[in-house]
């Protein structure tokens, strides 16, 4: 789905459109959610839960707190799904009640990001110190081991507001495999469960007691485990990168609670039946751990191998989830600066790393202060509590702006009941607000002194300073992609050198065409994960010069369209632009050298792998006319594009396209004049420009590159290797590549075949 | 004892089931709003009041 922003800038004389790159996919958005949710809850929620509330009281614990929280997700998808803009509460408390709660939104939001990032930098730490102390690497106790826990926890936080600061944090698929393999161990770990009590079912009885401590402490420990379903305010900090928001972010947030519930209340089970013979009640054993309880559980569950399945699960779980914490932390109060409600300088970028960088190390300071010096419960505790004001506050948003704008609003999600579930939502929070007090009363003050200096910050500040944005709390109309008319064209500039270049030669297949081509110059923005989409107009002056550059050559051949598309990472910006599109061609630029742990570069190997459209590479072109143009030859899916590109590429009076076939000694040749015989008149080109010629060499390599030096122009079909063989083997394409140093064109055709995931997507 | 399981398995099977159902229910609803039948707030809200009351 392609949404225009409400600005256009201007470069030189010609308009360039803006626009948000859309690719995240429901999978996405979910495992986002999932992952947010997985991230620490349940490792440190088992024992410290089991011990206040029972081996019953555990299970409960999780389930009823599902049933809430699946109360506030569905506030957040209805909310979401009529305002898809990044901000979450931020956005719903501005349109729902104005700037002063949207101020309390932010603020509480920013610390309730933050302290959940130290709750995941100290669950890291205590389960990695752990495993250590078992494997008999730290061998420390007391005082003594609570100091290396700290500074693990400190070290971490550290590095990863690091990462953050070096806008490096790369999320998208390789966070969604992280995700799913989380997900999957804990789902194993809860089968293992399940297996233990079918081959011993006098395992059933580790829940007798049931509820040994009474009814009253499950209460404690819902609100104390709360922040184990507080996935929801990420997936609606996505509004602005998710294809159709209005449908996927609502799901995103039931499926995720859906997918968690069954996971958590698996694993709980799992721990309270994996011990046996200890001595005691096993959930006394459990609970006499604390946060360590849910590994020790699991080690007596799976003997062999339980300890670095859970060790290796925590470091994944909560890596993932503090750097996402972090970021999305970061985020908020940046936004906080960038509307003046907090003083501006919190909105600075870097001028090299491009970073909210003041905000950053405020919410660093946060992260490594709490996780230095509250013990492990008030962490949790605290974290959260943020999140039951916060999602009280937003169940309060969802029923007023149904009450008030309902008219106004173009719901993708309506929840049912209205306005039963966020009235239950808003009783039960509190409720588990106000017995938290029993599981730690540094949280009860450290949130409401947070929200009380919010609220003195805003009455002597922000109500002051702050702009007025009412206005940019726009919901951004969804514009239909127009219906497609001839062959389509998209240019990628990335920057003003190789512009002209770039558009001089998609002329030519312009003109090839004989017009009937519509042509889009577009230029990927990258904006660092801290920053909104919706701010990235910041990163994009030399998009904007690219784009100027091309345009000036093209405008006065024709129309031509230009977007600057903001996207977070440039290779996903350009195949979704691709696919959004329905583009025929994608022509891209390289600079001619590949990078560490990439073939030909980390933006071309992805766009090549997995764009849907043909892809024309170009290498130095430069030359108006190309009298001589080799296409090496070997069959294959590509062959005819690469003829035709090489047909339209040669200067039509005078020059020559040699067609280049080498076998191996002993091995029969490709019958060239064939395949030129059966393709020329197909792609429209007079068969006297093309010439066959053989060679016979098992050094293919090597004498195709000799080959290349005699003429102006190569070119070449891409490999239909995946990137990972790639890696184990470069192929030929690739490797001549590397190695030409004059013209050439890589082409690739598009795939006729979509991986399975994605047509399930 | 057994009077805190019952009470215990009943609010298991409760939550749980409520968990199954409202994601059944509103992946329903999103579905339908997206099918394009309903165009305006107000007639999803309807609609959403008129299947409960079938």
């Amino acid at each position: 789905m392609n949404e225009k922003a409400d600005t256009n800038t201007e470069a030189g004389s010609h308009r360039i459109s803006t626009e948000l790159s859309r690719n995240l996919r429901l999978l996405h958005v979910t495992m986002m959610g999932v992952g947010m949710m997985i991230g620490a809850g349940v490792f440190l929620g088992v024992g410290n839960a089991i011990k206040v509330a029972g081996p019953g009281g555990v299970i409960l614990t999780f389930a009823l707190n599902a049933l809430i929280a699946m109360f506030t997700a569905m506030s957040y998808a209805e909310l979401s799904s009529a305002i898809p803009k990044a901000g979450g509460a931020y956005n719903f408390a501005r349109v729902g009640f104005g700037r002063g709660t949207s101020f309390i939104a932010g603020w509480m939001e920013w610390f309730a990001s933050s302290v959940a990032g130290s709750l995941y930098a100290v669950t890291f730490a205590l389960y990695t110190v752990n495993y250590l102390s078992q494997l008999g690497i730290i061998n420390a106790e007391g005082f003594q081991l609570i100091l290396i826990e700290k500074t693990v926890a400190v070290l971490i936080a550290g590095c990863f507001i690091y990462i953050n600061y070096r806008g490096v944090s790369e999320t998208g698929s390789l966070g969604v495999f992280f995700t799913l393999g989380q997900t999957a161990t804990l789902i194993f770990i809860a089968g293992v469960g399940v297996y233990t009590v079918f081959v011993d079912p006098v395992r059933l009885e580790n829940f007798k007691p049931f509820m040994p401590n009474g009814w009253d402490k499950l209460l404690i420990t819902m609100g104390f485990t709360y922040v184990a379903f507080e996935g929801f305010e990420v997936i609606a900090q996505a509004g602005d990168e998710t294809i159709d928001p209005r449908r996927n972010l609502p799901k995103a947030m039931i499926y995720s609670i859906f997918i968690v519930v069954f996971t958590y209340v698996g694993v709980a089970f799992a721990a309270i039946v994996g011990v046996k013979g200890v001595g005691m009640a096993p959930w006394q054993w459990i609970g006499s751990f604390g946060a360590k309880g849910f590994g020790e559980a699991i080690s007596q569950l799976i003997p062999s191998y339980g300890n670095i399945l859970v060790a290796i699960t925590v470091i994944f779980a909560s890596t993932s989830a503090l750097n996402a914490t972090i970021f999305s932390a970061t985020r908020a109060s940046y936004a906080l600066g960038r509307d003046h409600m907090l003083p501006p300088i919190f909105a600075k970028l870097h001028p090299q790393k491009r970073t909210p960088y003041i905000a950053l190390l405020f919410t660093g300071l946060i992260v490594i202060l709490t996780a230095a010096f509250l013990p492990t419960i008030d962490v949790a505790s605290s974290a959260s509590m943020m999140f039951l004001f916060l999602f009280f506050l937003v169940n309060l948003c969802v029923i007023r702006i149904r009450r008030n704008m309902r008219d106004e609003m173009n719901y993708g999600f309506m929840m049912p009941l209205f306005p039963m579930p966020p009235l239950f939502g808003i009783l039960i929070q509190a409720v588990l607000a106000v017995w938290l007090i029993h599981m730690s009363y540094i949280a009860w003050i450290v949130g409401p002194v947070w929200i009380i200096s919010g609220i003195i910050i805003y009455h002597f500040y922000s109500r002051h300073k702050a702009i007025r944005t009412e206005d940019e709390i726009v919901v951004l109309q969804e514009e239909p992609i127009p219906e497609k008319r001839d062959y389509r064209i998209l240019i990628s500039v990335a920057n003003p050198a190789n512009a002209v270049s770039l558009a001089m030669n998609c002329y030519k297949f312009c003109k090839a065409r004989k017009d009937k081509t519509e042509v889009e110059v577009i230029n990927m923005v990258p904006v660092p994960p801290q920053v909104p989409l919706s701010d990235a107009s910041k990163y994009s002056q030399i998009g904007e010069e690219a784009i100027g550059e091309a345009m000036l050559y093209l405008s006065s051949r024709g129309k031509f369209g230009s977007t600057m598309r903001y996207c977070r990472s440039i290779a996903r910006g350009i195949v979704s632009a691709a696919a959004e599109r329905k583009a025929d061609l994608l022509i891209m630029g390289w600079h001619g050298h590949g990078k560490k742990g990439f073939t030909l570069g980390s933006n071309v190997d992805p766009v090549l792998e997995r764009v849907t459209c043909d892809v024309a590479l170009f290498k130095d072109c430069n030359q108006k006319k190309y009298l001589t143009v080799l296409v090496p030859y070997a069959g294959g899916p590509n062959a005819d594009l690469t003829l035709e590109v090489a047909s339209i590429m040669v200067e039509h009076d005078g020059g020559r396209i040699v067609v280049f076939n080498i076998a191996p000694p002993g091995a029969p040749t490709q019958d060239v004049d064939a395949f030129i015989d059966e393709t020329a008149p197909k792609i429209n080109a007079p068969r006297s420009l093309f010439e066959s010629k053989y060679a016979i060499s098992d050094k293919r390599f090597m004498t195709l590159l000799e080959e290349a030096k005699n003429y102006d122009l190569v070119v070449i079909g891409a490999t239909r290797e995946s990137l990972i063989k790639q890696q184990l083997r470069l192929s030929l394409p690739e490797a001549f590549a590397l190695h030409h140093k004059k013209a050439f064109i890589m082409v690739k055709a598009k795939r006729q075949i979509k991986s399975l995931i994605n047509r399930w997507l | 004892m057994t009077f805190d399981l019952i009470i215990g398995l009943i609010l298991l099977t409760v939550s749980l089931s409520g968990v199954i159902i409202f994601t059944l229910w509103s992946r329903h609803i999103i579905e339908r709003i997206h099918s394009g039948s309903p165009d305006t707030s107000k007639e999803i809200h309807e609609n959403i009041i008129n299947e409960r009351k079938s």
